[in-house]
Parts: structure tokens; C-alpha cells; sequence
């Protein structure tokens, strides 16, 4: 009797912990959507009267329209440009076994750890001596390479997991080299190349310390934009896009857990 | 000349780095028979399989598959069947996708290739099953798709890469029956792949056993058993009990061996490795060729000991006798009730009945 009190007590203070901790995660999500239905010009919680009239504000406000088609332009170019990459590069780590292959798998994840400032403005310098700092080619020039890690990662994964056997035996039976990358390889690649993919699409829509350097009026991005308008403004439609971001972010994510499984693209799991 | 060989070998290397997986191979694989390449981890059996499927290309040697040099023909174009070990089904495609994927890739016609996927499934007995997933299936069932699979493409060789080694220990035994069924009803030409001696000697037409990229005998299982051709082979097939010896003297057909123990036998010459009397060798003899005696009551005893431990296998039991200056002794025994009239402690004679038992020079010259 006492040890199954004592048990029970155990897991209710197990579960008020957890509760805990998961508050503690969602806190920011939850404070800025709450924030964005505010009617007040005042970023204020928790809000008074809900009102829509700041997704409205945002919604029409030029800098930020022009932020979101450049950040949706600058995301096609670099993730479309870091999959091939990364993907090629992930191959030749993957089958190849050459000089310098630890060398260059070092170099392609360094931006990691590399902080995203200092990405930025040494692409800013570079682009300063090339004259090209206000191009759309060098803010997805910066971003390739701050994605590039993860769909290296993704990619990487996927292929390692693809026993050469199944490939060995198509080619037995009667598959070139070709049929094999078509009818094996890459379908058996696609949710890795997929996951690669949006994540690569999401940190570039979302990323802001290299963009602030590399972007100019007429490139920048919308979490540059958003910056720029806090330093200005500070009423809550700030608020209204991010709770924007995040349930569209969040939509994204369930979704590709749904089709792809997300777990086995953020290869939580060994993958078959 | 080589045409009734489906497979021919010719003296064929391939080293990787410093090991050498196959040193000067000649080997000819006959049309129709089931021939297995056995040995131990790393002796170059795989590499041999591989060699004729071209997954591997030999650094000296040619390969024939159907009288026709192959030796740069790339995998693709080599019309081969390939099992591997954990199956390599295509995990994006259904069964029957899978079996059909060779047809395919000859451009076959999908009526045709519907029927003849169908006839296939039958064959592995697995009718009915086309719609599913590989990864639906049990061990069992992925085996049948993957000999299907194989066998669909009408293969001039069938090559197995130890394709039972991941199936569990009763359904390996199952597999082995149909595995050898199917291959006799279709009629094709069979290399077979595993470190299993059971599996060898049960299944094949002719087993070559591998050591050290090396195929030290060529024979039928039969052949193998009993006339081990040296004593790698003795050890590696079968049970065996090595004893230590010396070769006394050799008179006319037969060479008289002296046990360590005291005993003294003598071995058919043809039998005995060994040419120099005074020599010290090993006698080797199958457990199934001795049998115990009360001690003191028969003259010609091996050795004598003291029976230690019983192992009861069903259909005959394995009697370990330890006998001084030869270590533990394996006797078989056929009645079942050994273990009442031969129990543990007693003292007994092993006698053996030295026609199936052979001499080889010991691996390790001793000291002089």
C-alpha cells in the first residue's frame, strides 16, 4: 500500500517536472502568438481586447511583402543550390575513399560551429572587394553555406543507410550503372534528399545574424526586415508575423513527419 | 573444352592490400552441379563468388562463364542469379516488383513478365504474397523472394552468398530441403557459398574447401569426409578427434602408428600423409570409428580412460573419454542407453577401426 502511494507520488512529480520543462519550451511560441492578438500599439502581455488588426498592419506593410518574396527567392536559390552540393559532396564522402576525405568533411559541417557573423562579414568583405554587395547572388551565396552542413547530414545519413548489396544485386540483375541511380539509389535517397531539403528552406527563411550583413535595401530578407522595423516601431505586428512563422513552420514540420517521417530524417532513428 | 563447364576459373589472383583473397585459382564449375565453396571467415570464398558475379575484377586470370571470357564483361551483362546474405530485397518495391526488376531490365513484355513472376512466386511457394512488402515478410519469405528473384531471370549460374546464415536454426534446415529441390527441378548451375560444413556436405554435388585464398580439395562431400586431403580439410570437416602420434614403421600397405597413449594401430598407407617412420604425427579418427570396450577385455586398444561426460543428440550419443597423455576423446556411440552401461567414471578401453582414419604430419613441427 505505502509503495504504491509511494510510486504514485513518484510519477505525478515525474509528470509535473516534465510539464514543467515542456512550459519552459513553448513559453516564447505561446507569448508572441498571445501578443500578436493584442489591440494596443504596445507589445504587451497578456493582450486586453483580441484583435486581428496587426496580421492586417503586417500583411500590408511594403517592407515586409518585399522581405518575404526576397527571403522566399534567396531560400529557393540557396536550398535548391545546397542540395545539389551537399548531396554530391555526401556521395563522394560516402563511396569514395580519397586523400584529405576527413579534411573535407571537417571544412563542409564547419559552419556549425563557425558563428553565422562571422560568415557574414566575411562575405560582405569579399563582396565589397568583388563590388557585388547589394546582389541577390551573394545573400545565396552566404546561405548555401550555412545550410549546406544539414543537407550534407541528411543526404549522408540516407546513404549510409542504403546497403551497397541492393545495389550489387540489380546490378546482377541485368541494371547499368544508370538504372541503378534511377530505380534504386534515388528512390531510396528521396526522403533523405527531401528532409535535406526543407531544412535547408527553413533555417534560410528563418536566418538573420549573416543576413543583416550580406543583405542591402532592395535584398533584404524578412527577419532582416523585422529588425529593422523593431528599431523603429514597436507595436505588435512584429508579433502577428512571427505567430504567423511559427504555426506555418510548425505545419511544415507535422507534415513532413506525416509523409516523410521525421524522425528518420533527422536520423534519430537507423533508417531501413 | 570447357564446354560443359558452366563456370571456369583460371588461374585466377586477386590480393587486397597485403591479404590475398585468391591466389592462383583454376577451378571448373560443371553444367547442372551444385558446387560449394567452403571455409572458414576470410579464406576467400566470397571474393572467389564475387569474382565470377564481377562485383570484384582479378588482378591476373581469366573467367569463363559458358565458354565465353567474361573476365571484363561488367556484372550487368553476365546473365548471373546472386542471393546475398540478408537478401538485399529492394525495400521501395513489392514483391513482385522485386522478382520482376530483372525482366525488366532485359525489356521483357509486361504480360510476359506477369507470368513469369507468377511462376516463380509458385515455385518458391510463395503465391499470393506478390502485393506485399519485403519488410511484411519473415526471414523465411524474404529468402524465397530473393532465390526467386534470382532465379526468374533464367541465370546461366546461380551464385549463393551464405544465404541461410540469417535464417533461424530450423527453418535453415527447411530451407536447405527446398533450397536443394528447387535447384534440382530447375537444373541450374549452382555456386554455393558458406563457412557451414553441415550446410556443404548436405547440399552440394562437389565441395572445393578454402583456406587462405587457396582451394586445398576439390570433391564430393563423400569425398571430403573420407579422404581429407590434408589435415586443414580433416579438422574443417566433420568431427574429428586429433590424437597425437608416431609413426612407427611402415610394412608393405599399411603404416603402423603408435598413440601417445601406448596404443599402436595400423593405417592403410594410401591413408598416411606421412613417409618418414619416426616422425611424429597426428591420427586422425571420426568419433563414429571408435567405440568403448570394458578395460582389459580387448587386446588392440588405442588408448584406455576414464569416460567423462555424456551428450545426448538424439540419434546417438557422443561419449568423451579422457585418456592420459591425449586429452579429451569423442566416441560415438549408437545406443541410446550408453549412458547406463558406460557412466561417468568408469574406466574403458577405445578401440577404432582404423580404415576411415588418416595421419597427417603434425601443423607445428615439434621441437628436436
Amino acid at each position: 500500500m505505502r509503495r504504491a502511494t509511494r510510486r504514485r507520488l513518484w510519477r505525478l512529480s515525474a509528470g509535473a517536472v516534465l510539464g514543467a520543462i515542456l512550459l519552459y519550451l513553448t513559453i516564447p511560441s505561446l507569448v508572441v502568438i498571445m501578443a500578436a492578438f493584442n489591440d494596443k500599439a504596445i507589445l504587451s502581455f497578456p493582450p486586453q481586447n483580441p484583435s486581428l488588426r496587426w496580421f492586417v498592419k503586417a500583411y500590408n506593410y511594403d517592407d515586409f511583402r518585399k522581405g518575404f518574396y526576397n527571403g522566399l527567392l534567396v531560400t529557393g536559390w540557396a536550398s535548391a543550390i545546397a542540395l545539389a552540393v551537399g548531396t554530391t559532396f555526401a556521395y563522394a564522402i560516402d563511396r569514395f575513399s580519397f586523400r584529405g576525405k576527413a579534411t573535407l568533411e571537417t571544412i563542409l559541417l564547419s559552419p556549425l560551429v563557425i558563428p553565422h557573423f562571422t560568415v557574414g562579414l566575411a562575405f560582405l568583405i569579399l563582396a565589397a572587394q568583388l563590388n557585388v554587395t547589394r546582389t541577390f547572388s551573394l545573400v545565396v551565396v552566404t546561405h548555401v553555406v550555412l545550410v549546406l552542413p544539414f543537407v550534407l547530414r541528411c543526404v549522408y545519413v540516407s546513404l549510409k543507410n542504403i546497403d551497397t548489396a541492393l545495389e550489387r544485386a540489380a546490378v546482377s540483375l541485368g541494371a547499368p550503372p544508370l538504372a541503378v541511380l534511377l530505380r534504386i539509389d534515388l528512390p531510396l535517397l528521396a526522403p533523405g534528399l527531401a528532409g535535406g531539403w526543407l531544412f535547408a528552406a527553413i533555417l534560410s527563411f528563418n536566418e538573420f545574424t549573416a543576413s543583416l550583413f550580406v543583405t542591402g535595401q532592395r535584398t533584404q530578407t524578412l527577419p532582416v526586415a523585422m529588425y529593422t522595423y523593431i528599431r523603429e516601431y514597436a507595436d505588435p505586428s512584429l508579433a502577428a508575423i512571427s505567430a504567423v512563422f511559427i504555426v506555418a513552420t510548425a505545419m511544415i514540420l507535422v507534415l513532413a513527419d506525416r509523409f516523410l517521417g521525421l524522425k528518420r530524417l533527422l536520423a534519430i532513428e537507423a533508417g531501413r | 573444352m570447357s564446354g560443359d563447364n558452366a563456370v571456369r576459373l583460371e588461374a585466377v589472383s586477386k590480393r587486397f592490400g597485403p591479404v590475398t583473397a585468391a591466389s592462383d585459382i583454376t577451378l571448373d564449375v560443371r553444367r547442372g552441379e551444385f558446387l560449394t565453396l567452403l571455409g572458414p571467415s576470410g579464406c576467400g570464398k566470397t571474393t572467389l563468388l564475387n569474382l565470377i558475379a564481377g562485383f570484384v575484377e582479378p588482378d591476373r586470370g581469366d573467367i569463363y562463364i559458358d565458354g565465353q571470357r567474361v573476365t571484363e564483361t561488367p556484372p550487368y551483362q553476365r546473365s548471373l542469379g546472386v542471393v546475398f546474405q540478408n537478401y538485399a530485397l529492394f525495400p521501395h518495391m513489392s514483391v513482385a516488383q522485386n522478382v520482376a526488376f530483372g525482366l525488366k531490365m532485359r525489356k521483357v513484355g509486361a504480360g510476359e513478365i506477369r507470368a513469369r513472376v507468377q511462376q516463380a512466386l509458385d515455385i518458391v511457394h510463395l503465391a499470393g504474397l506478390g502485393e506485399r512488402r519485403p519488410r511484411q515478410l519473415s526471414g523465411g519469405q524474404q529468402q524465397r523472394v530473393a532465390l526467386a528473384r534470382a532465379l526468374v531471370v533464367d541465370p546461366k549460374v546461380l551464385l549463393l552468398d551464405e544465404p541461410l546464415s540469417a535464417l533461424d536454426k530450423n527453418l535453415r534446415a527447411e530451407m536447405q530441403v527446398e533450397l536443394k529441390q528447387i535447384q534440382r527441378r530447375v537444373g541450374v548451375t549452382t555456386v554455393f557459398v558458406t563457412h557451414d560444413q553441415g550446410e556443404a556436405l548436405s547440399l552440394s554435388d562437389r565441395i572445393a574447401v578454402m583456406s587462405d585464398g587457396a582451394i586445398l580439395q576439390l570433391a564430393t562431400p563423400a569425398g571430403v569426409y573420407r579422404r581429407p586431403a590434408s589435415s586443414f580439410v580433416a579438422s574443417f570437416i566433420g568431427n574429428v578427434n586429433r590424437l597425437s602420434a608416431r609413426l612407427a614403421a611402415i610394412d608393405g600397405g599399411t603404416a603402423r602408428v603408435e598413440v601417445a597413449a601406448g596404443g599402436s594401430v595400423d593405417v592403410p598407407l594410401e591413408r598416411c600423409g606421412v613417409r618418414t617412420p619416426g616422425r611424429d604425427v597426428l591420427l586422425y579418427v571420426r568419433p563414429e570409428s571408435l567405440r568403448l570396450a570394458r578395460e582389459g577385455e580387448v587386446t588392440a586398444a588405442l588408448a584406455a580412460g576414464t569416460v567423462q561426460a555424456h551428450v545426448f543428440q538424439g540419434t546417438h550419443v557422443d561419449v568423451y573419454v579422457d585418456c592420459a597423455g591425449l586429452g579429451l576423446v569423442n566416441v560415438r556411440a549408437a545406443s541410446l542407453d550408453t549412458a547406463e552401461r558406460w557412466p561417468v567414471g568408469r574406466r574403458v578401453a577405445v578401440q577404432g577401426d582404423m580404415a576411415e582414419a588418416f595421419v597427417f604430419a603434425r601443423d607445428e613441427a615439434p621441437p628436436t
